[in-house]
């Protein structure tokens, strides 16, 4: 039980920042999505694609609701540090100080979130689908830097 | 098709989330709405959970379908709050 204690602490803080970051339907799906690729690029079992995939696409639907407000998108959020922090405590290193290409994994959610803002501030001059690049190239960003930590942690 | 069965997970959250937001959006109930993202989840996550898990990991999966409910919950409450 006391070894426990930081593991309760790091997914508390996990549920914190991922519900701080994750507040629309947009950085919902990017989370969701980016982490399935993710998870599939640090070469987990296809059940953590799949479950990752689950909010992913949640969040897609939620496009369809009226007035999305902060709180509509919380439980997505909390599911998704969920999920993150499971596959950490069941297959990364991070728990015991270490790095594996599955804690850049769940981390990798943030990241894309992290650049959204500033690939949409980049892409401005395209226009209406700035959001939508911007998101597809944070993401892919994110999954990139997946696959280098895994090529780094391989050699 | 044996491909897609793989993914059946995903496309159940999927449709349920867009079922309960175009409700939401129909019957103008914010409650519903809501519940849309969070209920989605939770039978995604359901259904790929129910599964037979080959390879037990050291952290079971099957508590992921307890923490989508709990945080469908919380949600519901802080929307009912306001």
């Amino acid at each position: 039980m006391r070894a426990s204690w930081p593991i309760g602490l790091g997914v508390t803080l996990a549920a914190l920042v991922f519900a701080r970051a994750l507040t629309d339907p947009t950085r919902l799906a990017l989370a969701g999505l980016t982490m399935a690729a993710a998870l599939h690029i640090a070469g987990t079992p296809l059940i953590w694609t799949q479950l990752a995939l689950v909010p992913g696409l949640a969040a897609l639907a939620m496009f369809a609701l009226p007035a999305t407000a902060g709180l509509v998108a919380l439980p997505v959020a909390v599911d998704v540090a969920g999920l993150a922090s499971l596959s950490v405590i069941a297959m990364g290193r991070l728990p015991r100080l270490g790095l594996a290409s599955v804690d850049a994994a769940a981390l990798s959610p943030l990241l894309a979130v992290w650049l959204l803002p500033r690939a949409e501030e980049r892409l401005r001059r395209i226009g209406r689908a700035a959001q939508l690049v911007g998101g597809l190239l944070a993401g892919v960003i994110a999954v990139g830097c997946v696959w280098v930590v895994r090529q780094l942690l391989h050699r | 098709m044996a491909d897609w069965q793989h993914f059946h997970g995903p496309l159940i959250a999927l449709g349920v989330a867009l079922g309960l937001a175009v409700l939401g959006r129909f019957l103008g109930a914010s409650l519903v709405a809501a519940a849309a993202g969070g209920a989605g989840v939770l039978a995604g996550w359901f259904v790929l959970t129910g599964r037979l898990w080959a390879l037990p990991p050291p952290v079971s999966v099957d508590t992921l379908t307890g923490l989508a409910a709990a945080a469908l919950l919380i949600g519901l409450l802080c929307a009912w709050r306001g």
